[in-house]
């Protein structure tokens, strides 16, 4: 199997092809961190599909600092943060743009303007009240990254890493509690 | 969708419960990306890449031509070189008897060992 550098390498001395190896071994873990920051499969895929299309664009500036993962995921946090960003711009924009009326009809149903993205679980929605921040270290924690790797991909120290998951998980405990067995979710991180 | 969390390890099933695997399953989107890859304008590779060959063959050939002109393999060339060599020492001789420097130099030595290599 070739490492990550020598198929960059292929694909900048001009053969495209060569990024599909990339593409396949990537792709599962980039789908899944997508996923988490998301929530939607849908949005997810596409998502995904234009971080490698980004990633490509950017490859002559890839400089094997860090290995391609991380430099992958940080294209993939900025990308999911801006789609994010967007995604709450056009919320507030059409809530200022109705009428008192619709506002407080909204208002009156529980979670309809608060929660702009739909909850497909129990699980989800855990994850959807996590800060952003938070949730991008858990997402790449999921996908079985090390401290090391989230913190190279976030730009924050290793220290950091650690303070995001532990709050994480107290409030990913906090707000599954009902669905965890006796004193579970007690708070005894000992990170 | 509620989660199992009856282990005792109940962080190992958070992770679990909160992975993504299940709702990302047989997802593949390889296809769709080549596809727009291939429609992107394929890099053109380093246009400068391994110039530093041009220089470093040039060099090369010339210590092989020195070494070869110095070792009298090029017997033409070695003549021609213990000729200059004879006419620059007549020279330095006529100027040792005017000026009254003398004794045998590097280049004397040069041209009595290409000579020697020439008969």
């Amino acid at each position: 199997m070739r490492e990550d550098r020598e198929i960059i390498d292929s694909v900048l001395d001009g053969d495209n092809e060569a990024y599909s190896e990339l593409v396949l071994r990537y792709q599962d873990r980039l789908l899944g961190f997508c996923y988490s920051m998301l929530y939607r499969r849908a949005e997810a895929e596409d998502a995904a599909q234009e971080i490698f299309i980004k990633a490509y664009r950017s490859l002559p500036d890839f400089r094997g600092d860090s290995s391609f993962s991380t430099w992958l995921y940080r294209i993939a946090f900025n990308h999911c943060s801006s789609l994010r960003k967007r995604a709450a711009a056009r919320s507030t924009e059409s809530f200022d743009a109705m009428t008192d009326q619709r506002r407080e009809e909204l208002l009156s149903a529980p979670g309809a303007v608060t929660d702009a993205q739909p909850c497909e679980d129990m699980a989800a929605s855990a994850m959807l009240a996590l800060p952003e921040a938070y949730r991008a270290a858990m997402a790449m924690r999921l996908e079985g990254e090390d401290y090391k790797a989230i913190a190279d991909s976030l730009g924050i120290s290793v220290d950091s890493v650690k303070a995001r998951l532990r709050r994480a998980r107290i409030i990913l405990r906090d707000k599954l509690r009902h669905f965890l067995p006796e004193g579970a979710s007690k708070i005894t991180e000992d990170e | 969708m509620k989660p199992d969390f009856h282990t005792t390890d109940w962080d190992e099933r958070l992770y679990a419960a909160l992975s993504p695997a299940r709702a990302m399953k047989g997802a593949d989107i390889s296809a769709r990306v080549m596809e727009r890859v291939t429609a992107l304008p394929a890099y053109a590779g380093k246009p400068f890449a391994g110039w530093w060959k041009v220089p470093a063959l040039a060099l090369a050939s010339c210590a092989v031509y020195a070494l070869c002109v110095e070792g009298g393999l090029f017997a033409d060339t070695a003549a021609s070189l213990a000729a200059a060599i004879n006419s620059e020492r007549e020279a330095s001789n006529v100027s040792a008897m005017v000026f009254g420097r003398g004794g045998a130099g590097k280049g004397e030595l040069l041209a009595m060992v290409l000579e020697r290599g020439n008969k």
